[in-house]
């Protein structure tokens, strides 16, 4: 699956942020969803680390 | 159970997640009560997801984490009862809650029964791990039914964030509020995108079942479970003015154990909390102004005859709202006029000829109550 603004591939992270904070049939790249959303691209990071840390299957150790 | 306004409360799960026990319950329902938020009407105190053992009992019913709830449910239940306030859970349509507990899949019957007798009074029931091959309103009117059965009085809270038309069927179930959006997190961004979804399915809320635009983030300021990059204090503000005036249950998300002053102002702010809580319950409406949907006006008609406006900038710049009285049904001629206060400020509205116009600042909102007058 490709970003829908830039063509790039995505991870299964990036994924998960969208389930996330981008639910809909839109997927994005971390930084084109930092972008979406007005969030710098470091506090999305920090909330995948989060998430992952909580247990959250949505996100996988990189 | 028969819900005619929206239901107010606190929840644990936009701060607190997994991170949840006896002590963080008690804690924040004795502050919901000595801040004066139960006073303001936040009854309901809802432990969300992690609450439960991993695994069901051999009889099959859902135990709580004795590490987290070493005296049990029932004991927190009576507690919570005796400050006054009601005690909610959560559960999940699916063979899993949402953070991989056990959910309540063909155990609706069993699980209504320990929820009552627990001492529940609300259940929030989510829609993760749900079957592909199951139908959610066949789920959603199982548990609707065996709530209505187990013997205690139980808010029905669907959450099932909008997906297969819930709009059309959750009426069916029970429900008396439903999640009509996704979940929500600590920005503007996310409060915007929750009130544009309003636009299309505001018929299908109300008295009975209201629209639920997900829990407050009012006061989070980025930290928390859903916490992102926070909000301005006139963010909030909007965020709340909308909820109220949109007929959404208002369901607290920050720490209320250390809440600042303004994230108290906002949440107690008297004439929302009416305008959220009145007793007609009608339906709001919404306009885009110059169509634009960044600018939403919305308006709802008050039980005693008194009319709400809300004026939202969304957008990045300043923006001159205005709104003919004819639109809020006061006529030219009709030997009637339209006055009243702005909620948050105290200010008058301002209307000349017949229209009342606002200048917002971006990010803010401007509401009035408004009571029909006879003209001078």
């Amino acid at each position: 699956m490709n970003c829908a603004v830039c063509g790039k591939g995505l991870t299964f992270n990036e994924l998960g942020l969208n389930v996330k904070y981008h639910p809909g049939e839109e997927r994005l790249c971390a930084d084109c969803l930092a972008v979406r959303l007005n969030v710098p691209r470091a506090r999305l990071d920090e909330k995948i680390e989060e998430f992952r840390r909580a247990g959250c299957k949505l996100f996988a150790g990189e | 159970m028969i819900k005619n306004t929206p239901p107010m409360g606190w929840n644990t799960w936009n701060t607190f997640a997994k991170d949840i026990n006896e002590a963080l319950i008690l804690q924040s329902a004795e502050a919901l009560v000595s801040t004066g938020l139960r006073a303001a009407g936040y009854e309901y105190v809802v432990i969300d997801d992690c609450w439960a053992l991993r695994e069901r009992d051999r009889n099959g019913r859902l135990v709580p984490d004795p590490e987290k709830f070493p005296h049990g449910m029932k004991y927190v239940a009576d507690a919570v009862h005796a400050m006054g306030l009601k005690l909610g859970m959560y559960s999940c349509c699916g063979a899993m809650t949402c953070a991989e507990y056990p959910g309540s899949l063909n155990r609706e019957y069993t699980d209504a029964r320990t929820f009552a007798r627990w001492g529940v009074d609300f259940l929030k029931y989510d829609y993760c791990f749900k079957p592909a091959g199951l139908e959610g309103k066949s789920l959603y009117r199982r548990m609707g039914l065996a709530l209505a059965n187990s013997g205690r009085d139980i808010l029905f809270s669907g959450c099932s964030w909008g997906s297969d038309d819930t709009h059309l069927w959750i009426g069916t179930t029970g429900a008396n509020m439903w999640r009509s959006t996704p979940d929500i997190f600590d920005s503007f961004e996310s409060v915007k995108d929750l009130i544009k979804r309003q636009y299309d399915i505001l018929p299908y809320g109300g008295i009975g079942c209201f629209n639920d635009m997900d829990m407050l983030v009012v006061g989070m300021h980025g930290k928390g479970n859903v916490g992102l990059t926070g909000c301005t204090d006139d963010e909030y503000r909007l965020h709340f003015a909308a909820w109220c005036l949109l007929a959404s249950p208002l369901m607290i998300g920050c720490d209320v154990r250390a809440m600042d002053g303004e994230t108290k102002r906002t949440l107690t702010n008297r004439e929302l909390i009416a305008i959220s809580q009145d007793a007609r319950g009608n339906r709001p409406y919404m306009m885009k102004f110059w169509d634009n949907a960044d600018l939403p006006v919305i308006v709802r008609a008050l039980a005693n005859g008194d009319v709400a406006l809300g004026f939202f900038n969304m957008t990045e710049g300043n923006a001159n709202f205005w709104v003919s009285a004819d639109d809020l049904g006061v006529p030219c001629f009709s030997g009637k006029r339209l006055e009243g206060k702005e909620v948050y400020t105290g200010e008058e509205a301002r209307f000349v000829n017949g229209v009342v116009q606002s200048e917002v600042r971006p990010h803010s909102c401007a509401v009035y109550r408004l009571h029909v007058v006879n003209a001078r």
